[in-house]
């Protein structure tokens, strides 16, 4: 990631802007922000008059963006993770690393780091799930209930916003939330809680187009995870998966909206796979794709990863393997044809979705270097694929408390299957939240590792079966969390070799942990936590280095991003998702955890080191 | 999901006709338990029996009856609870409220169990349809076909109003006129669906059915794709536009459709003529 610095586009050598006795260290291959021109400094380095780009109105930013930075578009993306001083995409580049190679806030200043700014949504009902996205300057966030916020990355102030029109119909199991919004070619988009996805002016907010995906009243089905932009296509996963829906993958042109191609995670009559599924089961067999892909520039491979069959827990009526449940697909982008798939489950009785992050990883294992995509699982397990061909070269337990299987063999076959059996009660874990949840680990290139939650909590699980309602919840049973037999619920944060799983180091939390992760050049490792503090690990050791409360609790997706030179770490700040709901089941005490809807941004304080 | 819905009648029929109920009905609560177990505490929402999950915990509290009828049947405005009218029957959404209140601090008994509920004395039955038009109301909705009657027209609750209601349009046209309207869409146009044609100034021509104008928008539902975007231009971007005489709908539904399917299609149309006017 390194030597990539200062050479994407969009990057300009480094200017002093703090002058005499501003000690900031320049950050390399920070981009020239719109307003500097309209800044004058003292000799302090001070800015005199500091023009918002908000007084000036948007009209000013669209006139001077062009100047300092190119529009987002394929290449910017492709080179995303060259471009430290930005966010540009959900995962901050197509490899899902979660890694800022900005290193000026790191271990030795850390305890100097500072709130600079915050910004409160006003939106707290389902919390704030987003990654914030940051391109020259500006930030895009969405909320809960789809609306979307601009603004300055440097001070917070809002520079647009767009509500998004309360639906008539909600699909009520799925929430309102929304994990975040994706920029490109001066749009921003975004998937709606009642199944549209819309493009917004990236300047003024303004709606350009918007379409509906699948009619939510009946589908039961919307989309809440962030849009990807590949080549010029904007893709989109949905939610469904515990409804009796047959789930998909949607490619909309991304100037226009309009349809380009649709891959369904479940195949026809006459589709090869097809019949893995008992008879008319396929129609309303789940398989969403709520959590963003990833995109491969070099192999033109799209990946997804797909969610659980339904019924959830009832599986008697649909007997085969339900491809491509539980499944990894590598797509072609502009066809949206299937290269090649990988299911790690097959046929699911547990909800354990394999909907999570797709981390692109050139590892060596058994000597070799390959290309590899790592994939952590509701279930608990991490597999390790050749994202090339599919392969199966590894799988390994985040978890301890684990019962559903007794493990995974050499070959990715899955040994001693645990399944709850109809009419009984039976206790599994990890517990339906997952053994992680769909907050996205981190991988830092400095040490190696992969950095991820793991969630100690059981269930017990009552198997009925179900009718499927076209569009209604299609669970097939009921659960009710419990602690594990070896102790309290309880969760952690490791480091891990990704190859083997070896784990590093553990910090072990009370509640939780339901933030994603984000690890820095600067040697650290920021989350969050269910109380509302938000803190910074040391990425070697583990060791807790400094955290800070934000009023709520965290399940977001932390960022960072640099402007004039300064480096920043925001973070949403806001309780209030479908697990939040859930620990109240072992921690009666956190009904009481406050919702909220924030981002803060923080800082080292002008000056110091 | 109608078909579902008569079941649900079916199980709840006991207790129709009931202007007053007892909620301390052990039968009633096994009924609304039923109903929980499958639409409330479903994984995400409010737990087993009630346990709490991302909806609030509803057992071990204390519930005004006819509050916790109103909350299920209309929803909260404004959450993730949605109105269960029209979803279940009335007598469902009574059954669980007698369940919900079962699992409360103090469950009614005695004469505090009777409720009045004001329910009408008899439920309307369920519409019936002919073979053929439930037929054609399945490939009019199927969402397993990306190209479907339902992605432009509303029946009822389902469906997207892009184009026009054809519940209404039935009521004054034959089985055959509306056979062609599907198969050859561009032999009448309904009045207020021509499309209208924006040349722009990025050079992009953009034809559809006119959604909205404002003083600085036009709004049209761009047919060049199914589901048709709903475009925002800029007047200001527009070099000239001009009305089209030609059917937004896409002219090769016989493609999409057989002729038998048509026809039970144009059924299920004659069967709901009159609805949602």
């Amino acid at each position: 990631m390194r030597m990539a610095l200062g050479s994407g586009v969009g990057l300009r050598p480094h200017a002093v802007i703090f002058s005499a006795g501003a000690m900031i260290q320049k950050v390399p291959g920070s981009p020239e922000r719109p307003r500097s021109s309209l800044q004058q400094s003292d000799p302090s380095g001070r800015p005199l008059l500091r023009l918002s780009v908000a007084m000036l109105g948007s009209l000013a930013l669209a006139a001077v963006a062009p100047l300092v930075a190119a529009e987002v578009d394929s290449k910017r993306l492709e080179a995303a993770g060259g471009e430290p001083s930005n966010w540009l995409t959900y995962y901050g580049s197509y490899e899902a690393w979660r890694y800022s190679t900005l290193d000026q806030i790191n271990r030795a200043n850390i305890s100097e780091l500072r709130p600079v700014w915050a910004f409160e949504t006003g939106i707290p009902d389902g919390g704030l799930q987003a990654a914030p996205l940051v391109v020259d300057g500006v930030m895009y966030v969405s909320s809960a209930w789809n609306h979307v916020f601009a603004l300055d990355a440097a001070t917070g102030e809002m520079l647009w916003r767009y509500d998004y029109p309360e639906p008539e119909t909600i699909p009520g199991t799925y929430g309102t939330w929304n994990r975040g919004v994706a920029v490109a070619y001066g749009l921003v988009y975004m998937g709606t809680l009642d199944n549209h996805v819309v493009a917004l002016d990236r300047d003024t907010g303004e709606e350009v187009w918007r379409v509906e995906v699948e009619n939510a009243a009946q589908c039961g089905c919307n989309i809440t995870s962030a849009p990807l932009v590949v080549k010029d296509l904007v893709i989109t996963g949905v939610t469904g998966g515990d409804s009796a829906h047959r789930g998909y993958l949607n490619a909309y042109d991304a100037k226009t909206g309009r349809h380009r191609w649709r891959f369904w995670t479940i195949p026809a009559p006459g589709e090869p796979g097809h019949d893995s599924w008992e008879g008319d089961s396929w129609r309303y067999g789940g398989g969403s794709t709520w959590i963003t892909g990833t995109y491969d520039a070099e192999l033109d491979l799209l990946y997804w990863a797909v969610g659980n069959p339904a019924a959830d827990f009832y599986g008697e009526d649909r007997e085969g393997d339900n491809l491509y449940t539980d499944s990894i697909v590598a797509l072609d982008p502009d066809t949206g044809h299937l290269r090649w798939h990988y299911q790690q489950i097959p046929h699911d009785v547990w909800d354990y979705d394999s909907a999570y992050e797709i981390v692109l990883l050139d590892l060596e294992v058994d000597g070799e270097v390959r290309k590899t995509l790592l994939n952590p699982s509701k279930s608990g397990y991490v597999w390790l694929l050749d994202r090339g061909s599919g392969e199966f070269l590894g799988a390994w337990p985040l978890v301890e408390n684990s019962n559903w299987i007794d493990g995974i063999g050499p070959s990715g076959e899955l040994l001693g299957r645990n399944e709850p059996a109809v009419g009984e009660r039976t206790f599994i874990c990890p517990a339906i939240g997952g053994g992680r949840s769909w907050n996205h680990g981190a991988y830092s290139p400095a040490t190696g590792w992969f950095y991820s939650t793991g969630l100690e909590w059981c269930q017990t699980v009552t198997v009925r079966r179900e009718e499927p309602r076209e569009g209604m919840p299609f669970f097939g049973g009921e659960f009710e969390m419990e602690h594990p037999r070896s102790g309290p619920a309880h969760s952690h944060l490791s480091a891990y070799d990704p190859v083997t799983g070896e784990r590093k180091w553990r910090y072990e939390h009370k509640y939780p942990l339901l933030a994603s992760q984000l690890a820095t050049a600067g040697g650290l490792v920021f989350t969050g936590d269910a109380t509302g503090r938000f803190f910074a690990l040391d990425a070697d050791t583990g060791r807790e280095l400094w955290g800070f409360r934000t009023g709520s609790g965290h399940r977001g997706s932390t960022v960072s991003y640099a402007i004039d030179g300064r480096q920043f770490v925001a973070t949403p700040s806001g309780w209030g998702s479908a697990l939040a709901g859930l620990t109240t089941q072992l921690w009666p005490e956190a009904a009481d955890f406050p919702s909220g809807s924030s981002i803060f941004a923080f800082s080292l304080p002008e000056g110091s080191e | 999901m109608i078909r579902a819905t008569a079941g649900l009648l079916l199980v709840s029929s006991a207790w129709l006709n009931a202007e007053a109920i007892d909620v301390s009905d052990p039968g009633l609560i096994a009924d609304g338990a039923k109903h929980f177990a499958q639409s409330c505490a479903v994984g995400y929402c409010h737990g087993s029996e009630g346990a709490a999950a991302r909806g609030p915990a509803l057992r071990s509290r204390a519930w005004d009856p006819h509050d916790l009828f109103r909350i299920t049947a209309e929803g909260l405005p404004g959450t993730s609870m949605p109105g269960w009218r029209g979803v279940i029957p009335d007598t469902a959404i009574w059954a669980v409220t007698a369940y919900v209140l079962s699992l409360s601090t103090d469950p009614p008994s005695g004469p505090d169990a009777m409720i009045t509920t004001g329910l009408a004395e008899e439920p309307t039955a369920p519409r019936t349809l002919s073979a053929d038009a439930v037929r054609g109301r399945d490939l009019f909705f199927d969402l397993t076909r990306q190209r479907r009657c339902g992605v432009c027209h509303r029946i009822g609750a389902l469906g997207t109003a892009i184009g026009p209601n054809l519940a209404l349009a039935a009521r004054s046209r034959s089985a055959e006129d509306l056979s062609l309207d599907i198969l050859d869409p561009n032999r009448s146009i309904a009045f207020g669906f021509e499309q209208v044609e924006l040349r722009l100034r990025s050079g992009e021509t953009v034809r559809g059915v006119l959604a909205e104008e404002t003083e600085v928008w036009i709004r049209v539902h761009d047919s060049a794709a199914v589901p048709p975007p709903l475009r925002s231009v800029r007047k200001a971007d527009i070099l000239d536009q001009a009305v089209v005489e030609r059917s937004g709908m896409p002219d090769d539904l016989d493609d999409t459709y057989s002729p038998g399917e048509v026809a039970q299609i144009v059924a299920y149309l004659r069967e709901v003529a009159g609805e949602g006017s």
